[in-house]
This record gives C-alpha cells, structure tokens and sequence, in this order.
C-alpha cells in the first residue's frame, strides 16, 4: 500500500501493544503437562490445534492489543501518497538587468562567485539535489515587470533567459504567482516577506557601485557611498519618424534636448539609439477624425489602422485609446526603446492646457527611453540583502486538506475505540 | 529370575533421556515398600490359613475340577497322567486340576510411555501392585511369572522377593508399546491359572482384553490412572504443582506416546464433557468386564498399593 506517514515518530506508541503482547503470551502460556487420556480430550470442541492455541490470550487483552495498535498506527497520522512519481516545479526566473550585476559582500567587495544570476542558478540546483525526487522543471521568466509564461520544459535554464530585459518592476505583481509547485528566483524578495506557497531562491548579494543615471554626455556614479559625476558618455539618439504630427515631434524634440540626446534621421538600429518615436503606416488611407486624450488633455487627429502585431518583438502596451465603431483602437503603443503613434495631422489640441500634454507626453517618453549602457537605477545597485532558499509547498502540505489522509486516521482513530469498549465488555463478562 | 539383571540401571538411564520430560517414568521401591509387602504377604497367609480351615478352596480354587492337559515332565505324579490322550496320541499328558492352574500366576505390567503419567507415577503405581500380588501369590505357593515388555522374571519361592523388588525397580515406562502389543506378539503359557493386565488399559481394545481369555483361567484388569486423568481441574493439578487449578485455565496436554500436543481450557463444559467421556470409557470396561466374567478395577495412582492389591484377591 503506496502509505506515507504525516507523524511518524507516533508509531513508538507501538511499542506498548508489542511489549504488552510479548508479556502476554509469556504470562498465557499453557502449562504443559503429559497425559494419557489426551484422546478424550481431542474430541471434546473439534477445532484446529492452532485456533485453541491462539485463544490462549483472553479476548479482552487481544482486543485491547488490538485497540492499542490501531490507535499507534493513527499517531503516526498515515496517509495515501499522492500518485504523481515526479513533480513539476515552476521555476519563474527574474532577468532585470541586476541579475547581472556581480554578486558583491555586504561591504560591496565582489564576492567571485559571478553574478547574482548566477548564484541564485546555483542555489537551486542545491536545492534540487536537496529533494527525494528531482523535480521536473518549466521556466518562465520576468521582463520588465512582466512574467512571460513560457513555461519551457529543460533541466537546465534556457539560454534565451540569460539575456537582461529592461529595468524595473512592479515588485507587488509576483504575488500572483504565489502558488505551490512555483520557485521564484530573484536577488531579493520581490514582496518583502516570504510567499505563502511559492518557494524562493534569492542570490541575495551586497551593493553594486555604478553610474545610476545619465544626462547627455555626462553619468552619475554611486562610488563608496559617496555621487560621483563622470564625463565622457557617448552621445545617444532619438529617432523621429517622418509621419509624425508636426506638433508631436516638435514637442518630442524639446524633450530630447531636455534629456541630452541628438535627434537622428533614420533608424540605424545601434545602440547609441535611445528612444524610437514612429509613426504607424496604413494603406487603407485615414480614417475620419476622432476626439480622444488622457491625463487631462484632448486632442482631435484623423487615425491609422494598426495592421496585426508583430510576434518577433515583445508585445507592446497600450498607452491611448480610441473606441471606434465599437472597437478599441491602439493609438500610442509602446516598450522600451519604441514608441509608436496612430495619428496623424491634422493634430489639434483641444484641451487648451499644454502644461497637461507635456506632463503626459513627457512621462510616456521617460518611461520608454532605454538606459545608457552600463546605467541602472539606484534600486537595483542597492543590497539585495541575505542570500534564501525555501523550496516551494506541495498541494498536499496540509496534512487535514491532503485528499485521502484523514480518513484513514478516522478510521483507525474509531477502531481503536470500538476494540476498547469491546475490551472492556468482554472483561466485564469474565 | 531377571532376564537382563545387569542392564537394568542403563536401561534406566535411557528410559529417562528418551522420556525426557515424562513426570514419573521410573519406579522406587524403597524399605518402607518392602515392610508394607511383608504386611500384605502376612495378610494373606492368615487368610489362607482361615479359608482351608473352613474347608474352602478361596483362592486357590475348587482342586479337582480337570481344565487344560500339559506335556508330561519327568519325575511328576503318574496318576495325574492323561490315559485318553496317552492311546490317542501316544505321548504322555498330565491332567492340569483347577488348583495347579491357579497356582501360575502372570503378571502383564504396561511400561509404555503414558504409564509415566503421574504423579504419582502410574507405573510406580502398577510395579506395587504387581508386587503385591505377586508376593501373595507365592504365599499361596503359585508360580509367579511377571511380564514387562519384552523383559520377564520368574519365581515361586518366597525368598525370590528380592529379586522380584528388583526387577520391579528397573522398570521404566518408554516407548509407545504397551499391553495391546503384548496381546498381538505374546502369549502367556496355556497353564496359567490367573493372568493379570496391569495398566492404565488405554491403549487396549475389549477385544484384545479378552484375547488370552480361557477354560479355567481367572482374568484380572486392573487398570490404573493417575490423578490429573481422573480429576484434571481438582486434586489431580494440586499434586503438581501444590496448587489447585484455576478453572478457565488454559492447559497443554502432552501424549506420552504419540507426542501430540493439545491445548485446552478447563472451563466448566470442557471439563463436563472430559468426565462423561472419561466416565463412559470406563464403564464400558466394567460391563465388558462384568459380562465376560472378568475381575475388572479402577485405581487411581495416588491410592494405596494395598487397597489394589486387597480388591483383586478378595472379592
């Protein structure tokens, strides 16, 4: 029988109805005594040899022995294993570009061990070892605030996960993968205190100096505690499309000076490209015009259908909408590095508050331009605390929730009370 | 005289490592059995002497009643011849009287292994009896031929006592041969006059009882059973083991012979139905006894040889 035992150190309980009987059958054995008339007493009850043996024990100690072994076994709170062999772990891999910072001590002294990435793969594969079975393994990984559900079946980490996505996160979102059989490996814990279901695996890891942010040619270092400003920064781009509403690109172009970047004509595609504005192409012509706005301000503009997105690139986000003929229409999409407009001229401001539209316009552009080389933000160059490994709950923890668990232990539990009273009737009538 | 005089301490010796943990598988006869036989003999002789004085063959008797013929013996009385069978048959007969019958006494003791039941041990219980009777019988001046398995000791004068005592001694009870084998292989001489079977009888059928049974031979069962036989929850535990037996106590029966096992509870109905099993066995003896003429007692191993040997002799 496939049993596993929820207490097992209650099975010394045992111990009791074994001595018990031991004593018993020592105190019940029969004298033996030799006789001549054994014939007449053979035929006297015509049972077996071996059932008159058995009864040497009166009934009520068999029944109590019998009482005292069931409520041992039910200490030891036995239960069905489930029937799965293996299990599958859901290990979610946190990619931010300070998995890929070098693991450091507390006192900021690269601790050789390689990178926090690296640190936190090789906890897991302890952990691993660490299990009766190794577990199978599905990987899925967080970008950018994101957790791509990919979930790749490999013994190993996939080698498009050890690429670093964008900055930032929305630290909270982890919590929805809160969930047995599910392994988060990050630096640090992404919720401040430990998931309820989850396991974690957390490199852990002391600060990381380094330039946190950059303006034009020129970058700000965190360097023993201490802002340190650095010249000598290549100079990066933002790239204006051609179909852009004139008064959208006039605005983006004071935003680029504002944040020290060059304006260039054509996408080369290098990385000096900080920011990409497009405009979205359409064959099919324009479409009336539409009123549509966010964040206080209003605008009126002719629209451009947005043909099927690309799978190749990450999906962008939606930043403005339109509802037309009933169907929700993307007009400014956009992920870091790239942000796309659907809208043309004619573009009027409606709103009469340009203070409005360049807040709004202004943290859009922040949002998706991309890091210089090398700059991350002060939160990710920050400790990332101690290192923890905590494998994750099964389905079946709870040993009262573990479908098939108690009512063995019920069973036993009210056997052993039946045979007890049923021991003590049976003393009784002696 | 015995026939194996020097091999009966051995014998002994095996008896009780082949017996094992048989209670009582040997016999002693001690001084003390000696005066109370010389009592017993004394008994008898005193009650001879007052039966022939009231002119009664008692027993020893009618006398002249003819009941067997035997091979004539050189120097024997010329008018005891058979005349009848000396022109038939042309060889010499001596007509066998009642009296000269009854003057051959053969003892048949079983030394099987139940015999060492006890205690008090049946066989030491048989080996008294026997030598009471045997030493009664030779007060009468009988011929007294007791059987032992396959051992046998002859005497007829008195002063063969001591070797009788001995041979008696080195008695033990062994081995699942018993008085039914004796019956099957043996055969006591024609002219015995009073044949006595001596055991606890369990191991006999009827038939086989009654098997040597002949004209003018007087037969005598005396069967012999040990306490724990007759009383298993009372007196026959107590014995041994100096306490009475609680009822509902569980019991393991040893087969002395066989060596089965049995284990039993001396609750009430076991023991009811043990009694009435053991109360119809035996009265069928007494009336197979009674029908076939056959002088039949029951004595339990803890009586007095002299209370035996007095049922037997003095009906």
């Amino acid at each position: 029988m496939n049993l596993e035992w929820v207490h097992p150190t209650g099975l010394w309980a045992l111990v009791l109805p074994i001595v018990l009987a031991l004593l018993s059958l020592r105190r019940g054995k029969p004298s033996s005594l030799h006789l001549g008339t054994v014939r007449l007493w053979r035929n006297l009850t015509g049972e077996s040899e071996g059932a008159r043996v058995r009864r040497h024990l009166p009934l009520a100690r068999v029944l109590l022995i019998g009482a005292l072994v069931a409520g041992g076994l039910a200490l030891g709170g036995p239960r069905l294993k489930n029937p799965s062999i293996q299990m599958t772990w859901h290990v979610v891999l946190d990619t931010r570009p300070t998995m890929f910072l070098e693991h450091t001590t507390e006192e900021g002294v690269p601790s050789g061990q390689g990178t926090r990435l690296a640190v936190g793969l090789r906890a897991l594969e302890q952990l691993l070892e660490e299990q009766n079975t190794r577990p199978a393994l599905r990987w899925s990984r967080r970008i950018s605030g994101l957790t791509r559900l990919d979930r790749i079946a490999s013994e190993r980490v996939p080698a498009a996960f050890l690429v670093p996505g964008p900055s930032g996160h929305a630290r909270s979102s982890w919590l929805a993968l809160d969930e047995p059989h599910t392994l988060w490996v990050s630096d640090s814990m992404p919720s401040g205190s430990l998931p309820e279901h989850a396991g974690v695996v957390l490199s852990g890891g002391g600060p990381v100096p380094g330039p946190v942010a950059s303006v034009g040619d020129r970058l700000l270092s965190m360097r023993a505690g201490e802002w340190v400003e650095e010249a000598g920064m290549p100079m990066r781009f933002l790239f204006l499309d051609e179909g852009l509403p004139t008064r959208l690109a006039s605005f983006a172009k004071v935003w680029a000076g504002e944040r020290g970047l060059e304006i260039a004509d054509s996408d080369s595609g290098e990385e000096s490209l900080a920011l990409r504005l497009v405009a979205a192409r359409s064959g099919s012509g324009s479409l009336p015009v539409e009123l549509f706005g966010r964040d206080g301000w209003q605008a009126s503009a002719p629209l451009v259908e947005v043909g099927e997105e690309s799978d190749s690139a990450p999906r962008p986000r939606h930043w403005l909408s339109a509802e037309v003929a009933g169907e929700v229409w993307p007009l400014v999409s956009w992920r870091p590095g790239w942000v796309r407009v659907a809208f043309g001229d004619p573009f009027e401001d409606r709103s009469g508050d340009p203070g409005a539209f360049a807040v709004s316009w202004a943290d859009l552009l922040d949002r998706a331009l991309l890091s210089a080389p090398g700059v991350l933000p002060q939160g990710e160059r920050e400790s990332a605390g101690p290192a923890t490994t905590r494998a994750p709950r099964s389905r079946s923890f709870n040993p009262e929730a573990a479908p098939g668990a108690w009512p063995l232990v019920r069973w036993l539990s009210a056997m052993a009370g039946v045979l007890l009273f049923a021991s003590a009737l049976a003393l009784k009538s002696t | 005289m015995p026939d194996h005089p020097n091999s009966g301490s051995q014998r002994k010796g095996a008896a009780a490592r082949q017996a094992g943990e048989l209670p009582c598988p040997t016999v002693v006869l001690g001084s003390e059995y000696l005066k109370r036989l010389e009592r017993l003999s004394l008994r008898f002789a005193a009650g001879l002497e007052r039966r022939e004085g009231a002119g009664r063959a008692g027993l020893l008797g009618s006398g002249e009643e003819f009941v067997n013929s035997r091979p004539y013996r050189p120097g024997e009385d010329l008018r005891q011849l058979d005349w009848d069978l000396l022109a038939r048959l042309d060889r010499p007969y001596i007509r066998v009287s009642r009296r000269e019958a009854a003057e051959s006494w053969s003892l048949w003791i079983d030394t099987s292994a139940s015999m060492g039941v006890g205690p008090p041990g049946k066989l030491q219980m048989a080996a008294e009896v026997a030598g009471g009777i045997a030493a009664a019988g030779m007060q009468v001046g009988a011929r007294i031929e007791l059987v032992a398995g396959t051992r046998r000791f002859q005497a007829r004068k008195l002063s063969d006592i001591g070797q009788l005592v001995e041979f008696l001694q080195n008695l033990c009870a062994e081995g699942s041969e018993g008085l039914a084998t004796a019956v099957e292989e043996s055969r006591p001489p024609s002219q015995v006059g009073r044949l006595f079977l001596i055991g606890d009888l369990l191991d006999l059928e009827h038939k086989q009882a009654l098997h040597w049974r002949r004209p003018g031979r007087e037969l005598f069962w005396i069967q012999i059973l040990a306490p724990l036989e007759l009383r298993p929850e009372g007196r026959g535990r107590s014995h041994l083991e100096g306490s009475t037996s609680q009822v509902g106590e569980w019991v393991e029966w040893v087969d002395p012979e066989g060596g089965e096992r049995l284990s039993v509870r001396l609750d009430g109905s076991n023991l009811a139905a043990y009694e009435s099993n053991l109360e119809r066995q035996l009265e069928t003896w007494q009336s197979m006894a009674a029908r076939h003429g056959v002088s039949h007692g029951l004595f339990s191993s803890d009586s007095p040889f002299e209370s035996a040997v007095r049922a037997t002799l003095e009906p």
